[in-house]
């Protein structure tokens, strides 16, 4: 049943090589952590480090071939897939299969390096913690699962990838189950995530009924050429596989969980929110742009505008956040919104590359906030303040990842944010173009508050905190290195890799690249970057903040929409989740014991009769049979089918009849 | 019957090795098959289709006597009796999956169900069992009734027995729209719908599973359902597929209520037998979702492909929720499952399997379920047909709420704070359950990641329909 097909493709001026033997055995690449999952869950807890040495040898293994195949790219330049048929449904077949193309190994190497980095880093954080082995194995799959999706040649694949990733996550976030917020968090995610799933189901199944395959680069092939077919349920099928991405890359409105998802471990967050995880959605959006270009650029509209609305909102409420971890998180929500309006601007690149630098320094940041929680046990901000002189390497690699993000040259995000801008500035979308620079400002902004009511000013918490270990600086420090050099492959107009690297795919990319830099969007990012800083530390620097933890700029009402976050979690209470848990569920629990009593009086006199007579015919006969076949018990037996005759049966069969008479009535209708 | 009671394990073994030997002559059959083999005058029929379902009617009733080895020894129930009852219910699955006249499929149905009503109620001093086996019986007489009632119209009009004739003579003399016609078709489903508990014939089940042992409930909301499922396969394809855009419409409705009510009163229930047996009712909306929609546009082959998968999944992933249930209620002594906080830590290998189970059915891939829905879900979407999607937009969301309930019941077990635990207390998970447990999660994962192993089916439905 197992066939390896191996295909090779040359097109455009570019003779691209098939990877050979480590593209072949790339599937090792998937494969690897769930077996290091299983190896771990029965070994684990006899091992001398409970596990993590089995979790740490794999994603190092990864690492290192993500590593070669990265190397293999650059020399080279790989596009290879490979199918394993399991099997047919009618139309299509199902297959299974791993793509090794300039996008994938992208995204290998980013979850390779960052994973690792965690992987070493958790070692120390999660130390003496519950379940250290079963976090261990959850982290390892979870790593896994989004191997599996974005190693994904077929969209039925992603499907899968797409829930294991959910899957885990639940098991993540619900880490510290004792605590009743944390196991209500990892459900909300778990739900939340759903909903996008059923979306992303229907989508891929519209997708393969219209052309008849579920392997991606086919479907892109007919788009791309034109297919009749294809064009007419295109829009909604673009519709729907974006709803997928909303979900797991967290955008407006179905953003809600991303925050909540802190509940979990830090290393947790720092995976999910740099390398796997939120990145899925933009992931697939990448996946899929032939698609979405050639056949709906009406659905690209959409996703700029969510991506545009997403960018702005959850900044804004980053600014009100007083738990580090969820300025952070509102940051990624933030920055997700970046990328996917990226590519709903047309700018393939741009978001990917965005994707990139972002998943090192927001992996830095996490950590880095972790390091600092593990010292003052608690995520408040308020209860922070002055590490810096305590945690200087903490508070060094923290500055870097701050400046990072902010988009201040020549760290990473200065040049991946610069060639969003640029690209807005480009297809002349002058609002969007502004209101991203606003965003650059208040991400600039929030980052220095978080600074400031962190490192700055004098300690207002409890204990002695200190230095963490250096199994937990080390990953800091290496990814520090990252957040400063990862922006410098894609410099225009100086060395452009990173763009053959993601461009270097079985489908072309038709997309706006710019080739030398956009001065206007330039200055305006950084001049928003800098007065965002300048700002932030005036207010909270000099006004004195940091030394009290005190907002000086409070104002009222505004404060307060942000801080409920738009109200938006009571609406879905009040609107979406309460009448379907409560209203409408208890609604119908009390239709369906109730309903009989309806029946009786809407058939009046007359069914109850018939239903009477029914029920003595059947009744009596039931009785004797009954009574025949069990010899004891007959006293005991006759007082319960008395009581029975009060109880609903009569009503049950009366129900029954109803049906009957209304189904027949139905039809006499429908007729 | 006639052993002493001291050896009454020997009927057990008799039992669970004649089941199992059972499957040879079906082996025999799928080697050596050419074509479909007719015998009694046309009324009988061994074909592709028909032993797909006997080989799956036969492994549930051998895992349910697996799972009711311990239950039934360690009370003073009538060993004896049970198995016979059960492998009576078994015959008549076999039956009805080979049926082609209207009485060899009605012996088959009620033999299939009569055993049923005695076995529901085969806890004797408990009040509920009684109650759930009474009612049970009273709607099953009122289904057999209609269903017959419905036969008679049949044959009145037709004058033939043999689905061939009768469905040829209709079309003849079209007659296949005509009220007659159609009142019989209201007649049939509704009997039938009671067997597949579908909404509104669906009210006995949640009452009759909790009374019943638990190897019963399994057995009921598996293979009694399944029996059901084929007979009304058979029927509407067989007979009344002339008719098939009328009683379409009414099966669409009664397909989206189902999964709908089904789900939304499960939200409710804290009795974890109570909350299978409405999910079991929602999970029937689905599988007979296709038939449905197959009736609408024609498209028998595709529906019966679907529907079949489904049924088939569901089977064995729903077995092993029930015996999931059975394990932890055991041992938590509590029909709240909100207070069965933390059992999985007694046992972390029924911990996993329930979780499994009900993750599968909530559709989470890689695991069986996802497949049957997506099964499903492209059935309904590839019908190009507003109704179509419009059911498949229903099952959609009810698909997002049922994972509501589904991942609560794992989030109790592992996550809640642990209550009923009681260290010295030993859970209680004896081997020929481990067997049956480890069994479904397989076939669970397996018809998840290679579901290959169903696409055969499709070729098996098209056999089915050349004839």
């Amino acid at each position: 049943m197992v066939n390896f097909k191996p295909t090779v493709f040359a097109e455009g001026e570019l003779v691209y090589t098939d990877g050979g033997i480590l593209a072949e055995y790339a599937w090792l690449l998937v494969v690897l952590p769930f077996v290091a999952a299983l190896v771990i869950t029965f070994t684990g807890k006899y091992l001398p480090l409970k596990g993590a040495e089995v979790a740490l040898t794999t994603i190092g293994v990864i690492f290192l071939y993500s590593a070669a195949l990265m190397y293999l790219h650059i020399t080279g330049g790989v596009v290879n897939e490979f199918f394993i048929n399991v099997g047919s449904i009618g139309v299509f077949d199902i297959e299974f299969g791993w793509v090794v193309d300039g996008l994938s190994i992208m995204m290998y190497f980013v979850v390779g390096t960052v994973a690792l980095l965690v992987f070493i880093y958790a070692t120390n954080y999660m130390e003496g913690e519950i379940r250290y082995t079963f976090f261990f194995t959850s982290l390892t799959l979870f790593a896994g699962s989004m191997l599996v999706l974005v190693s994904s040649p077929t969209l039925i694949q992603i499907l899968i990838g797409w829930e294991l990733v959910g899957v885990c996550s639940y098991l993540l976030i619900g880490h510290y189950w004792e605590k009743k917020d944390n196991s209500s968090a990892a459900m909300k995610a778990f739900i939340t995530n759903k909903i996008a799933d059923v979306g992303l189901m229907i989508g891929i199944i519209i997708l393969a009924l219209n052309t008849g395959t579920l392997r991606i680069s086919e479907i892109l092939y007919q788009s791309t050429h034109n297919y009749e077919k294809l064009s007419t349920v295109a829009f909604v099928a673009a519709i729907l596989l974006f709803i997928g991405a909303m979900g797991k890359s967290a955008q407006f409105p179905l953003h809600v969980w991303l925050p909540d998802a802190m509940a979990g471990p830090t290393p947790v967050s720092a995976l999910m929110h740099a390398a796997t995880m939120v990145t899925a959605g933009v992931y697939l959006l990448a996946r899929m742009f032939p698609f979405y270009k050639a056949m709906a650029p009406e659905a690209l509209d959409v996703v700029m505008l969510f991506g545009v609305i997403t960018l702005l909102a959850a900044g804004l409420i980053a600014v009100v956040q007083d738990d580090l971890k969820k300025v952070l998180a509102y940051s990624t929500v933030s920055q997700l919104g970046y990328m996917v309006a990226a590519i709903g601007s047309g700018a393939y690149t741009a978001a990917l590359f965005h994707l990139w630098t972002h998943a090192f320094f927001k992996a830095l940041l996490f950590l880095g906030a972790g390091s600092v929680i593990h010292a003052v046990h608690s995520n408040s901000m308020l209860e922070m303040g002055g590490l810096r002189k305590v945690m200087p390497k903490t508070f060094a690699t923290f500055i870097i990842g701050t400046v990072a993000l902010a988009g201040l040259p020549p760290f990473a995000g200065f040049f991946s944010k610069d060639e969003i801008l640029a690209s807005f500035n480009h297809e002349g979308e002058t609002t969007f173009f502004f209101i991203a620079v606003l965003g650059a400002f208040i991400t600039a902004f929030y980052m220095t508050r978080a600074v400031s009511l962190t490192f700055l000013g004098e300690y207002r918490g409890h204990g002695h905190p200190h230095e963490s270990h250096n199994l937990m600086t080390t990953p800091l420090l290496t990814l520090s290195v990252f957040a400063i050099a990862s922006g410098w492959v894609n410099i225009p107009g100086v060395y452009t890799g990173f763009t053959d690297w993601v461009t270097t795919r079985k489908n072309k990319i038709v997309e706006y690249h710019p080739e030398s830099f956009d001065l206007f969007a330039l200055s305006s990012g950084l001049l928003a970057g800098l007065l965002g800083i300048g700002l932030g530390y005036y207010f909270y620097q000099l006004q004195g903040s940091a030394e009290t933890g005190d907002d000086k700029i409070k104002i009222q009402p505004i404060w307060s929409v942000l801080e409920n976050k738009y109200y938006l979690d009571h609406f879905y209470f009040k609107f979406v989740i309460d009448p379907v848990k409560i209203n409408i569920s208890k609604a119908v629990d009390k239709f369906n014991t109730n309903v009989i009593d309806r029946f009786v009086n809407g058939f009046g006199q007359v069914a109850s009769l018939m239903g009477g007579v029914v029920y003595n015919n059947f009744d009596q006969n039931g009785i004797d049979k009954l009574l025949n076949m069990s010899s004891t018990g007959t006293d005991n037996f006759g007082g319960k089918v008395k009581l029975l005759q009060t109880g609903k049966t009569q009503q049950y069969l009366m129900l029954f009849l109803g049906g009957v008479v209304t189904i027949s009535l139905l039809i006499l209708f429908i007729i | 019957m006639i052993l002493p009671r001291k050896s009454k394990y020997y009927v057990a073994a008799f039992a669970l090795l004649g089941t199992l030997f059972s499957l040879a002559p079906l082996v025999i059959q799928w080697a050596n098959y050419t074509s479909p083999i007719y015998a009694f005058e046309n009324s009988f029929v061994v074909d592709k289709f028909s032993i797909i379902l006997k080989g799956l009617f036969i492994l549930i009733t051998y895992l349910t006597f697996l799972l009711s080895i311990n239950f039934i020894e360690s009370d003073k129930y009538y060993q004896g009796e049970y198995y016979y009852l059960l492998l009576s219910s078994l015959l008549g699955a076999l039956i009805v999956s080979s049926s082609r006249d209207l009485l060899t499929i009605f012996i088959g149905i009620e033999l299939a169900s009569t055993p049923m009503f005695l076995l529901s109620g085969w806890k004797k001093g408990d009040r509920k069992s009684n109650e759930g086996a009474i009612k049970f019986f009273l709607l099953g007489v009122l289904s057999a009734s209609l269903i017959l009632y419905g036969f008679s119209l049949l044959y009145g009009l037709s004058g033939k027995l043999v689905f061939s004739e009768i469905s040829s003579h209709l079309l003849s003399a079209s007659l296949a729209n005509s009220p007659v016609v159609l009142l019989s078709a209201i007649l049939v489903i509704s009997g039938i719908g009671f067997k597949i508990s579908v909404v509104p014939f669906h009210s006995w089940a949640p009452d009759t599973y909790e009374g019943a042992p638990l190897p019963v409930t399994a057995y009921l909301s598996v293979s009694s359902k399944a029996t059901g499922f084929v007979a009304l396969i058979i029927l509407l394809t067989k007979v009344f597929a002339g008719s098939g855009s009328s009683w379409g419409i009414i099966l669409v409705i009664i397909s989206g209520l189902t999964m709908t009510l089904g789900n939304l009163v499960a939200l409710q229930q804290n009795n974890p037998v109570r909350l299978l047996a409405y999910s079991s009712i929602s999970q029937a909306g689905f599988i007979l979702a296709p038939i449905a929609i197959s009736g609408i546009t024609g498209d028998y082959q595709d529906g019966i492909f679907a529907s079949v998968t489904y049924l088939i999944i569901y089977a064995f992933m729903n077995l092993g929720a029930f015996l999931s249930v059975h394990l932890f209620s055991n041992y938590a002594g509590s029909t709240n499952f909100y207070e069965w906080g933390g059992v999985a830590r007694k046992s972390p290998l029924a911990g996993v399997l329930t979780t499994v189970f009900f993750f599968s059915l909530a559709g989470i891939p890689p695991l069986g379920g996802w497949f049957a829905k997506f099964v499903v879900f492209r059935s309904l979407l590839g019908s190009a047909n507003s109704i179509g999607i419009a059911l498949g937009v229903v099952g959609a969301i009810n698909a997002v709420i049922a994972l509501v309930y589904y991942a609560r019941i794992s989030k109790v077990i592992w996550m809640d704070e642990p209550k009923s635990i009681n260290e010295e207390k030993i859970f209680q998970f004896e081997n020929p359950l481990k067997v049956v447990g480890v069994f479904t999660v397989l076939i669970t994962f397996v018809s998840g990641i290679f579901p290959g192993i169903f696409s055969y089916l499709g070729e098996v439905s098209s056999i089915f329909f050349g004839n």
